[in-house]
């Protein structure tokens, strides 16, 4: 979508709104809506078998229009916000970072899309006395699960574990993890690694 | 970023000493460690029609007793006296292989590949052993001895090497796209490239002409791909090249370009 029409697209929206909007917006919240997903979204989570939710990239805020944009994977969706959205993670709509993830809990009124609840993703810092470095790793590996008391399991989709993995890793894909618990991680004091395919 | 969600859920169900490796994958290979594939994974590529490279590190002898089918045979003049025969393209997967997994000859072979900067490089975990215990087709007689690696190109790809031609010496009928940022463009443009940003394209399509093929890149392939899809939607000519583009910071007008 061309950016130039963003902005009247949501006054357009707005105005609309206004027109109709008497009654406060959440009363329409309860309306089961199909929901729609960003492909690297679904990775870790099943918002495809949720509803009333729109996941992807934050594009565009504009307070005046208090409309926002949403990419979800080539598409783009115009959504309204106002004070009774409901903002996690975030001080406020415009210090959201663009390009983020976000997670929209929407209903719609009249055709238009509103955010019942905005939720910028958690940034997922691992605290630094859980990690464990590549040196670690490699003396760990050098030993063997036995001899070292460690499980290394990897995280990723089967197939990429499949072409190529650490030494000694089983495959627990993020996906099947709690299929996969009861089975690989039998061993309650051994000490457990878990790695994926880096920060991306 | 799966490996800290899985971390969280082992914390969850009570486990205490749990560790993250987020560094993973990319930082084990490139510390010089060894890569590890299992049975699956040569199936997977045979099932995808995805070409590799097979490679037996054992004698003559026990190769003509059996080998895994479509396997080379390192010379006895040893890896580098074909070296030439490896592809350009440094994401093909290369599979190494010994008598009953990682052993000595099976982990100098995978060390000098890596070397020469081939990025799927993997040892096959279980060996000769392994496969053939799993009841795997076995071929027998000598092993190929010429490694000959077409890569499959993606739909409206053009190779790298192409897409240079074309860079070079652009002839009259094509123009090449820069689908990347503002900020990007910045670092540094390639020669008779025209820039629109992914964000803008569908806006500007008519400052493209539609009677030329249309060459897109942008700095990994990513969106480059976006905008060949854009382009083909509108009834373009058009291909897109899947490559790795970085400016030099220090020395303008410098870059590089790699598959």
């Amino acid at each position: 979508m061309p950016r130039r029409l963003i902005l009247p697209m949501c006054l357009a929206a707005l105005v609309a709104f206004l027109i109709a909007g008497i009654t406060p917006l959440t009363s329409y919240a309860s309306e089961k809506l199909p929901s729609k997903s960003d492909q690297s979204c679904l990775k870790c989570h099943d918002y495809d078998k949720q509803e009333n939710v729109l996941a992807g990239k934050l594009k565009e805020v504009s307070v005046k229009a208090n409309c926002l944009q949403l990419q979800i994977d080539k598409g783009m969706d115009v959504i309204l916000f106002d004070e009774s959205t409901v903002l996690k993670n975030a001080p406020s709509m415009p210090e959201i970072p663009k390009g983020e993830s976000v997670k929209i809990t929407y209903f719609k009124k009249d055709g238009k899309t509103f955010a019942k609840e905005v939720e910028v993703k958690k940034g997922l810092e691992v605290p630094k006395e859980q990690l464990i470095s590549t040196e670690e790793v490699e003396k760990l590996v050098a030993k063997g699960p036995k001899e070292g008391k460690y499980i290394l399991l990897d995280s990723r989709p089967p197939n990429m574990f499949n072409e190529g993995h650490i030494p000694t890793a089983a495959s627990m894909p993020f996906f099947a993890f709690d299929k996969l618990a009861e089975k690989l991680l039998s061993d309650k004091d051994a000490l457990q690694i878990y790695y994926c395919a880096g920060f991306s | 970023m799966l490996s800290p969600l899985a971390a969280r859920k082992a914390e969850k169900l009570g486990f205490k000493n749990v560790k993250v490796y987020h560094a993973g994958l990319p930082d084990w290979k490139k510390a010089g460690n060894i890569v590890v594939s299992n049975i699956a994974g040569i199936e997977e590529l045979d099932k995808l029609e995805m070409p590799y490279i097979l490679l037996d590190v054992r004698s003559p002898d026990d190769i003509s007793k059996g080998h895994i089918p479509n396997a080379i045979a390192i010379p006895k003049e040893g890896l580098e006296s074909i070296k030439g025969q490896f592809p350009t393209y440094k994401a093909a997967p290369v599979i190494v292989y010994d008598q009953s997994g990682v052993g000595d000859s099976a982990k100098t072979t995978f060390k000098e590949i890596a070397g020469w900067d081939y990025k799927q490089v993997s040892i096959l975990s279980v060996g000769f052993h392994g496969w053939q215990t799993a009841g795997k087709t076995v071929a027998t007689g000598p092993a190929g001895t010429k490694i000959s690696y077409v890569r499959k190109l993606f739909p409206g790809e053009i190779e790298l090497k192409g897409f240079m031609v074309e860079l070079e010496k652009p002839s009259a009928n094509t123009i090449i796209l820069d689908v990347r940022m503002p900020s990007e463009v910045q670092d540094g443009v390639l020669p008779n490239t025209k820039q629109i940003p992914l964000d803008d394209l569908e806006a500007k399509l008519s400052d493209i002409p539609k009677d030329k093929l249309v060459l897109v890149h942008c700095a990994t392939g990513a969106r480059a791909e976006m905008a060949y899809n854009v382009l083909k939607n509108a009834g373009y000519n058009v291909k897109f090249v899947r490559a790795k583009l970085e400016f030099d910071k220090e020395k303008k007008g410098a870059y590089k370009f790699e598959e």
